[in-house]
């Protein structure tokens, strides 16, 4: 008994390694990757005096980088004092801009709030440790105990009572920074970095514009913020203009960078264990499936490590298959959380499986000569607005890859997109039939042609694929008719105000059985023996979850520590 | 003519206007609570700009009196939530025991009808006086911050109304001078012109407001319910025992007060709304007791 658990918290461990958050600061160091000149680039950038925006999608490396960034700080007297600050939890405020007249304000003293906390932690955890960080906080008129109290309340959809309202109303952006730079003196550095991690906050346009106001008027000659969004985010915002207010970092690697090999390679040689006993054909053909993507890569080395198939082959199929549909279905519950986007959705999907089955077409004659293709290439000036929407969900979930722009004579320009490179494995494009792992790394280890599939957008997806893009408008809540237009306020039939109903109170109602990772036999009991468990929102309304679920039989300390940390992660995934 | 002083025409009225026919006596006060009589009226006037196509727009005649009709009925909401209140609400009345009335009020006025004579002097027609009156009658200090930048902005129309109504909608000094002269020197005497977008806005923002204001008083009220003592109280809250069957007439009370059925979405039950406040305040009172929390 005891020892099945610990076995399983191992496994847990390494597991939830995968994402940034969960590795110890202290293992950090060892367990990143320097190679490359685009990890020396993000290092550098992360840690200058400029107010940066690092893009890339999910689980492409951005809150590792980040968190190195931080400990590099911390341990070189000659670079800025620092600050790493998750908001990945936004997303439990949506329900306030139905409901509150002051939300976006609320917002506001909640970032703050959320800064101020990062603030005190990173001063505890410098060293050497600044030692009248809670004076500094007091003097302030900040102290911790209530930032805590205001962040927790706010993250709960508590009401304030009257004094956390007024400490709300009195956090200033003027203050913030007052503290910020009072601790960064003493710890005797020249400026400090705020490295503000998970600020895409594509499920709230409303808080992210309000977001990037605060980020603007962070920035100083002493702070210089570093916000981690996905590509496209920014362009949502009105008043924050990539290039004059921020320059972007891409944090994402191309399949077709010359180092991609390299570093995937040296990510997973410091992070997996027992890499050796992979085949090099699996590990080669799984990097070029990882779609430049670590933590696809490293999850993926796992799954094959864990077996359970008869043939490399076997295994290296499920593996790809199983990651691509994971891959679609998180994409789908865009469509969900955010309903307006569904068509959109709906579309994307259908764009990068036909590019796919193209690009096979394509790189039929050119695996005859000895070439690949990846990109196709859609005419600059073809991109409208909702086509460029659309494309950009599609990069924000990892499935295509923004090449770049290539000029083919004239003003005929081409922006060159890689689909999920697992698309075109799991179509057999490198080998013409379904052929051998062999075949597929020989296709892959082809050099890339020079140009990108250049075929009609029509021809690919169909006559009236761009005409069919439309933003599915809301319903009225009274009447039942969809909005004309996307920000109009009263409905045009039956005069009722629009509200939006609120998406996050609909993904709480998510079922606690349904999420991924929980075995039957913990599914069983949870439904069994806590009546009261039955979704999202009840899990989230405990003050202590754990003392619950320690309730039920068979449920020990590590076995109920392993349900949370589930739970947790799904939450803050599934909510974000 | 023999008379310089003939300008124009003058013909006599034929009838004169019988001001005791033009109310309906067979009116019965509603059920409705005050914010769903608030929709309802709006209703009716967002009904004249709402379906509007694209190329058509309201007369700026009448837009004006649109707009005076949105803070006519913000001003009608107020007054019915207050009254409301001092009708049911056992600490709302406490609070106006010792407020004066006038003479003829007492003498004419059945008793129920009192706590409306008490409102005959007040108006809602600033934004001082919209929120002087809640601590007045109903004792709740201060709005959210939220409920309060609405208010502010509420202001500004409010002095916009008072040129449609004073003036015909021509701009006049005073209200410059409130609106901001720097801003509003050069449009003295020049008309108002309410565009179907702007009664959008301004909807918007009454909506808003009223519903902001809404949740505001009935947090406060449902947290004094619960937590202070009455004047001859022993205990604090209304004598709440938190089991639904028994408490369930005591909320509908402030429930009904409160809640919407109009509004495209409407107020979640009754029920529900009551389980969250008792888990919220079930412990006043007792040892376990913490320090109270909300509004």
């Amino acid at each position: 008994m005891t020892m099945q658990a610990t076995a399983s918290a191992d496994e847990l461990s390494a597991t939830l390694q995968q994402r940034a958050d969960y590795i110890p600061l202290e293992d950090l160091l060892s367990e990143t990757a320097s190679t490359g000149s685009l990890f020396s680039t993000m290092i550098s950038e992360l840690t200058n005096r400029a107010l940066r925006t690092i893009v890339g999608p999910r689980g492409c490396g951005k809150t590792h980088m980040m968190r190195f960034a931080w400990l590099n700080c911390r341990d070189a007297t000659s670079k800025p004092f620092a600050v790493f600050s998750s908001f990945q939890r936004y997303f439990r405020l949506e329900p306030l801009l139905s409901s509150n007249a002051g939300a976006t304000q609320l917002f506001h003293s909640w970032v703050l709030a959320r800064v101020l906390i990062s603030a005190h932690e990173s001063a505890q955890a410098w060293t050497p440790a600044i030692a009248s960080a809670d004076q500094v906080f007091e003097e302030q008129g900040y102290p911790r105990d209530e930032l805590h109290a205001l962040a927790a309340r706010l993250e709960r959809n508590q009401p304030l009572d009257d004094a956390l309202n007024a400490f709300s109303d009195s956090l200033s952006i003027d203050r913030t920074k007052g503290v910020i730079d009072k601790l960064r003196e003493t710890a005797e550095r020249k400026y400090t970095v705020l490295l503000l991690d998970d600020a895409a906050m594509t499920l709230t346009p409303d808080y992210l514009v309000e977001f990037l106001d605060i980020v603007r008027s962070l920035k100083s000659a002493t702070i210089a913020p570093k916000v981690s969004v996905y590509p496209g985010t920014t362009e949502a915002s009105p008043r924050f203009h990539q290039g004059q207010d921020a320059t972007a970092i891409p944090a994402w690697i191309s399949v077709e960078n010359d180092e991609y090999d390299a570093i995937m390679g040296d990510i997973a040689s410091v992070r997996v264990k027992g890499l050796e006993s992979i085949p090099d054909e699996v590990t080669a053909l799984l990097r070029f499936a990882a779609f430049g993507i670590p933590r696809a890569y490293l999850t993926m080395l796992e799954d094959y490590q864990r077996g359970g198939f008869k043939t490399a082959q076997q295994g290296f199929n499920r593996i790809i298959v199983d990651h691509l549909s994971a891959r679609l279905a998180e994409f789908r519950t865009l469509g969900k959380k955010i309903p307006k986007l569904e068509i959109l959705v709906a579309a994307g999907e259908t764009f990068v499986g036909n590019v796919a089955k193209e690009l096979k077409e394509y790189n039929v004659h050119l695996l005859a000569r000895g070439e690949k293709g990846l990109a196709y290439g859609i005419r600059v000036d073809e991109l409208v607005p909702l086509l460029e929407r659309t494309l950009n969900l599609l990069i924000e979930a990892g499935l295509i890859y923004n090449d770049g722009d290539v000029k083919h004579g004239g003003a005929r320009i081409y922006r060159k997109y890689i689909p999920h490179t697992t698309l075109l494995l799991s179509n057999g494009t490198f080998t013409g039939h379904k052929g051998s792992l062999k075949e597929s790394l020989d296709g892959i280890r082809n050099k890339s042609t020079k140009h990108p599939l250049r075929k009609s957008l029509a021809s690919v997806v169909g006559e009236n694929f761009v005409a069919g893009l439309n933003l599915a408008l809301p319903k009225c809540a009274n009447c039942s008719e969809r909005r004309l237009t996307d920000n109009q306020r009263f409905c045009h039939n039956c005069a009722h105000q629009l509200v939006d109903a609120s998406t996050f109170n609909l993904c709480l109602d998510t079922s606690i059985t349904e999420v991924p990772g929980l075995t039957e036999w913990q599914r069983k009991q949870i439904k069994d023996n806590l009546p009261f468990f039955k979704t999202i929102r009840d899990y989230l309304a405990k003050q202590d979850p754990a003392a619950e679920l320690l309730t039920v039989s068979g449920f020990g300390k590590s076995r109920t520590a392993r349900i949370v940390d589930v739970l947790n992660s799904f939450v803050d995934d599934y909510l974000s | 003519m023999s008379n310089y002083g003939i300008i124009v025409t003058v013909r006599p009225t034929r009838q004169p206007i019988d001001t005791a026919a033009l109310f309906d006596a067979s009116y019965a006060e509603s059920k409705q609570s005050p914010v769903d009589q608030f929709l309802e009226n709006c209703l009716v006037l967002n009904k004249q700009w709402s379906s509007l196509g694209p190329t058509e727009d309201v007369v700026p005649e009448v837009s004006r009196l649109i707009l005076v009709g949105y803070v006519s009925a913000v001003e009608g909401y107020m007054r019915s939530l207050i009254r409301k209140l001092i009708h049911c609400d056992p600490y709302s009345q406490a609070l106006c025991a010792t407020q004066q009335l006038s003479y003829a009020a007492a003498l004419h006025h059945e008793p129920d009808m009192l706590p409306d004579a008490l409102l005959e002097e007040v108006s809602f027609s600033t934004q001082k006086e919209i929120e002087k009156s809640l601590p007045k009658y109903v004792g709740l200090k201060s709005l959210s911050a939220g409920s309060k930048r609405l208010i502010e902005e509420f202001d500004q129309i409010l002095h916009v109304r008072h040129c449609c109504t004073h003036r015909f909608g021509k701009l006049g000094a005073k209200n410059a001078t409130a609106l901001g002269l720097q801003t509003h020197g050069s449009l003295l005497e020049k008309p108002v012109k309410l565009s179907k977008a702007t009664l959008e806005s301004v909807a918007d923002l009454t909506f808003s407001m009223v519903k902001s204001i809404n949740n505001d008083v009935f947090t406060f009220v449902l947290h004094r319910a619960a937590t202070e003592r009455l004047p001859d109280a022993s205990t604090p809250g209304l004598g709440w025992k938190w089991n639904k069957a028994q408490d369930r007439k005591m909320f509908a009370r402030y429930y009904d007060m409160f809640a919407s059925t109009r509004d495209a979405q409407p107020s979640p039950t009754s029920d529900s709304l009551y389980e969250l406040f008792r888990a919220q305040y079930r412990k006043v009172g007792t040892t376990a007791a913490k320090p109270a929390a909300a509004p």
